[in-house]
């Protein structure tokens, strides 16, 4: 299993990208230490509503924004890439001519995309930390990131469970054919979504702002509760059962190719 | 000097150091735990994740390797079987049922601690009360990085190293108050035990390794029994998460000092006490002494 997770690291450029996340993680903190012991009055500005803000809190409210939300589609595009790394290679043959199952392959691909996850959460994390250390506790950005901080975890659950209706096909259908249909699933949201901005009513959203999200947070909180302990839950049995589903699929596909 | 004895000496030097500079670092200078607000704490709580580096710097230096499982591994590795599963089932309940024993022993050694709606105080819904227990094992296991950042190290490189040094009971004992010590710098600036009780600082430096002590021996003996450090960092995790529903009824202001120190401490402490004395005995069972 170690070896199995190791090729897919490497794959991945998996020590480059550790080495580079590192470099960044200490930047980002030596910057806010040294920025924040500094003061940073000087980078006040106003937006239109004229809530005063400052622009390094704003700046580094991006910068734990696109670690959670970019950070995260990375890892939902690494399980292709996994997947293309084998059938290029043609390590499949290989590999099960050595001691290795074809469960032990695919609890691999499940593990380490569900480990790639948590690691993405942790950093979040912690440049979420390393974000709030500093900043003005009043105001725009620092409710931007507290609603950001909110929705983390059922984001990541929510990309558990695409993995989990995901995954499956990569084994049944191979990298190929599974990114056609995914790239035909996205094609149909952003349809949707195009439908929905020119014949929708758009009146509802007209009273849509950051405060306003925050309020109804704050209204809902017991819902929002039970939401953020039924989602883990839910993600985790869902990523579980497609796993049991995977590898009974990859086991019929070998009965298939003999 | 024996080889292992360099190694160890070497993460202990990196670990203490590291985090000690990073705690004087990110503290801001002449601040108290309680007057920092609430995200500079976790701020300077960061600290938590030097061990795990200094292991991977140890192991760099010393050229040990990375190995994620088996002997003298980072100890990364999950296996369920044989019977293994159960400890992590033990993992996520053990710190709530541990916690709540210690909310009890509180209030039997202070009742007029108790206060029915004490947890209004705390901003919190009667019904979200009892869902307390439940988001503090869901948010010590998704946001066990910080319990990762300390288990890696003590768990995965220091008590091994010091169960190869010394006989087991010594281990767990040195083990402990080397975590202690390790705390001593917080301890000082009022973290755990605020400053307000006599015999400050040098009380909460003795509690805190008494504590990690009681502690460790439960951390150790699931991270033996699995052969994986995560059962110790979900435990950690939770524990960190204060995973209590009693703990809403109970009103530190009405706390007495019990032996100088924060009543609810020493309830936790003999409840963490009444653990380590199970966990000891199942341990002695399994490897009984010739």
């Amino acid at each position: 299993m170690g070896g199995l997770l190791y090729k897919d690291f490497t794959a991945v450029n998996g020590k480059r990208m550790v080495m580079i996340l590192a470099i960044f993680t200490v930047i980002f903190a030596a910057l806010r230490i040294w920025f924040g012991s500094a003061g940073t009055d000087d980078f006040m500005t106003e937006n239109a509503d004229g809530e005063y803000f400052n622009l390094i809190d704003l700046l580094y409210f991006m910068g734990e924004f696109f670690m959670i939300y970019l950070g995260a589609f990375f890892v939902n595009s690494m399980a292709p890439r996994i997947m293309e790394y084998d059938e290029k290679n043609r390590l499949h043959a290989y590999l099960f001519s050595l001691p290795v199952s074809r469960k032990t392959y695919v609890a691999s691909k499940y593990l380490f995309i569900g480990i790639a996850l948590y690691i993405t959460f942790s950093l979040y994390m912690i440049w979420h930390v390393i974000t709030m250390a500093y900043m003005m506790k009043e105001g725009p950005v620092a409710e931007l990131s507290q609603t950001v901080a909110g929705f983390a975890l059922p984001f990541i659950c929510l990309l558990l469970f695409m993995e989990a209706l995901e995954m499956p096909m990569y084994f049944l259908f191979g990298k190929e054919k599974s990114m056609m249909a995914r790239v035909a699933f996205w094609m149909l949201i952003f349809f949707v979504i195009i439908w929905f901005l020119m014949f929708g009513d758009l009146t509802i959203m007209k009273n849509w702002s950051m405060h306003a999200i925050v309020k109804w947070m704050e209204k809902h909180e017991f819902a929002l509760m039970m939401f953020g302990i039924i989602s883990p839950v839910f993600s985790l049995a869902a990523y579980y059962l497609s796993y049991r589903i995977s590898v009974r699929l990859y086991e019929r596909k070998e009965d298939f190719d003999e | 000097m024996n080889r292992e004895r360099k190694r160890l000496l070497i993460y202990l030097l990196l670990s203490f150091g590291l985090t000690w500079i990073w705690f004087a670092i990110a503290c801001p200078k002449g601040k108290m735990w309680e007057d920092m607000p609430q995200e500079m704490q976790s701020f300077v709580a960061l600290g938590m994740l030097f061990p795990v580096i200094s292991d991977v710097l140890t192991r760099w230096i010393t050229k040990e390797g990375f190995a994620m499982t088996d002997k003298d591994s980072m100890m990364l590795g999950i296996s369920l079987k044989n019977g293994k599963w159960v400890w992590f089932a033990v993992a996520f309940f053990l710190p709530w049922i541990y916690t709540e024993l210690g909310c009890i022993i509180t209030l039997i050694l202070n009742p007029s601690c108790y206060d029915p709606e004490y947890y209004l105080v705390l901003g919190i819904e009667k019904r979200q009360l009892y869902l307390l227990p439940v988001i503090g094992i869901i948010s010590g296991v998704f946001g066990s990085f910080a319990a990762f950042g300390e288990e890696g190290g003590w768990r995965g490189y220091m008590m091994p190293k010091l169960m190869k040094l010394m006989p087991k009971g010594s281990a767990l004992i040195v083990g402990g108050i080397i975590w202690g010590l390790w705390h001593a710098p917080l301890t000082l600036i009022g973290h755990n035990f605020g400053t307000e009780y006599p015999g400050y600082p040098w009380l909460g430096i003795v509690f805190m390794c008494m504590n990690c002590i009681l502690l460790g021996i439960v951390l150790t003996f699931v991270t033996e029994k699995t052969g994986s450090v995560w059962p110790a960092v979900f435990i950690h995790g939770i524990n960190n998460a204060n995973p209590s529903i009693l703990n809403g009824y109970i009103n530190p202001e009405k706390d007495k000092l019990i032996f100088g120190v924060n009543g609810m401490w020493i309830g936790l402490l003999i409840s963490l006490l009444f653990t380590a004395v199970v966990v000891l005995v199942m341990w002695r069972k399994k490897e009984p002494v010739s």
